[in-house]
């Protein structure tokens, strides 16, 4: 009896251990193959198609080089980051901020550049990329070649460089988009409200180019009908996509052409700075 | 009695004979930040736009991955690929269209070896909407269940300052 007893104890002991060996190897197992599942979304995630969305330096060089005069009003107050608002509007007007900054660089506004950097560095902060920017030394940089153009673009093109990064890093496409929306809804406000009898023409043609490119925004989100503030931007973005398909069918545009178009971009901007307050 | 217990010794013993499954090897040649800087030396003197970089694990197939980059007409493009990082050879291929769309016009096509760069520019008066970047990753040679090969691309974009 004794030795059944014994014999017992080492089964169920032999057995337990196994079993601990072997849910040991299940839970290796398990990471394993949660590790090689995740390495390959990971992959799959990658290798999904992605849009390179221009940048606002690049944008408002593009607007730039149609003639366009500064104009101190037309752009964000550098305050507006300060007061709170969703993620998705401060993204938009994290891209917002990027290109108000571009324009005060290649408009040599130093000190409004500087500005800009801290409302950048704010907004990064309510989107939630806390720490992402090495604040610190980005406005040593800033301050010290104040009055170098070259330098401070060069900063400019860190700050891009760091939030590339950021979306590539947390493959977060959507914001990447929201980004560049905010770019998008700056740079088509800066032109429109600045162009000239002399550059019409010119400026009329960078538009009509820009709108087109409303389309890659909603490539990200395609699966997404989720959140509701996003459904109501994306609804309001579709509208806008339709008002300038309708632009398309005309035989020749004109600068009153674009006033609907514009009139729907100035609402949606404004929307998104009323909501910060 | 015995035999019964002879035969629970033999079974436990066979068990814990049966080696612990091994963590597969990961051999990862991606140098990003070096990959980074030569990119960028090549990308001069056209301004810095973007940075993608396209992280790959090499599998029994080979594989592709679509970037989508919208142009600005009338603004010249450079675009360097540095494969530095790669176990294997990449291929390149830049197209006016999505590869399916019959229309598609190949702009550039070309290998790039695991020390090599390949760049391309957008001639000046070429002029398109978008343009679409493919990278294709060949399969693995290596068929080791226990070793995950991987890699990486570092894809700069940069346009000409006027």
């Amino acid at each position: 009896m004794r030795k059944t007893v014994l014999a017992a104890i080492t089964l169920t002991l032999v057995l337990a251990s196994c079993g601990e060996s072997g849910s040991n190897n299940t839970d290796s197992m398990g990471v394993e193959e949660t590790q090689s599942a995740a390495n390959q979304e990971q992959v799959d995630a990658e290798m999904a198609t992605e849009v390179l969305y221009p940048s606002p330096l690049q944008i408002i060089s593009v607007f730039q080089r149609s003639g366009l005069q500064y104009n101190e009003g037309l752009i964000l107050p550098s305050g507006a980051e300060a007061e709170g608002g969703s993620r998705i509007n401060n993204t938009i007007l994290l891209g917002a901020f990027s290109t108000d900054l571009a324009y005060c660089i290649l408009n040599d506004q130093s000190n409004r550049s500087l500005e800009y950097l801290h409302a950048i560095n704010t907004t990064a902060d309510n989107v939630g990329i806390r720490g992402f920017f090495n604040a610190e030394e980005m406005f040593a940089r800033a301050e010290k070649n104040i009055s170098n153009r070259d330098s401070i673009l060069e900063v400019a093109a860190n700050v891009q460089e760091q939030l590339d990064t950021y979306i590539e890093d947390s493959h977060d496409y959507e914001s990447a988009a929201l980004l560049f929306l905010g770019a998008w809804l700056e740079s088509y406000h800066i032109a429109y409200e600045s162009f000239s009898k002399d550059n019409e023409q010119v400026v009329l043609h960078r538009m009509m180019e820009h709108l087109r490119m409303l389309n890659y925004v909603f490539e990200p989100f395609k699966n997404n009908t989720d959140n509701l503030d996003l459904k109501e931007l994306l609804t309001s973005l579709e509208n806008l996509k339709n008002s300038y398909a309708s632009l398309l069918e005309k035989e020749a545009i004109e600068v009153t052409d674009l006033m609907p178009v514009s009139a729907e971009i100035e609402k949606i901007r404004s929307s998104i700075i009323a909501s910060q307050n | 009695m015995k035999k019964i217990l002879l035969f629970v010794v033999a079974i436990s013993l066979g068990l814990a004979m049966i080696p612990p499954t091994k963590a597969p090897k990961i051999e990862d040649s991606c140098k990003k930040e070096t990959q980074i800087l030569n990119g960028k030396e090549k990308l001069s003197p056209f301004r810095y736009e973007k940075i993608k970089t396209v992280a790959i694990t090499m599998k029994e197939y080979a594989q592709l991955k679509e970037i989508i980059i919208p142009i600005y007409q009338e603004q010249q493009y450079r675009f360097v690929f540095n494969a530095e990082g790669m176990p294997a050879d990449i291929e390149v291929e830049i197209t006016d269209r999505p590869r399916d769309n019959k229309k598609a016009v190949v702009l550039y096509s070309g290998k790039a070896g695991t020390a090599e760069s390949i760049m391309h520019e957008t001639a000046e008066g070429e002029f398109y909407r978008e343009v679409y970047v493919y990278l294709k990753i060949p399969p693995t040679e290596i068929f080791d269940p226990e070793l995950i090969q991987k890699g990486c691309v570092v894809f700069l974009t940069g346009y000409k300052v006027f």
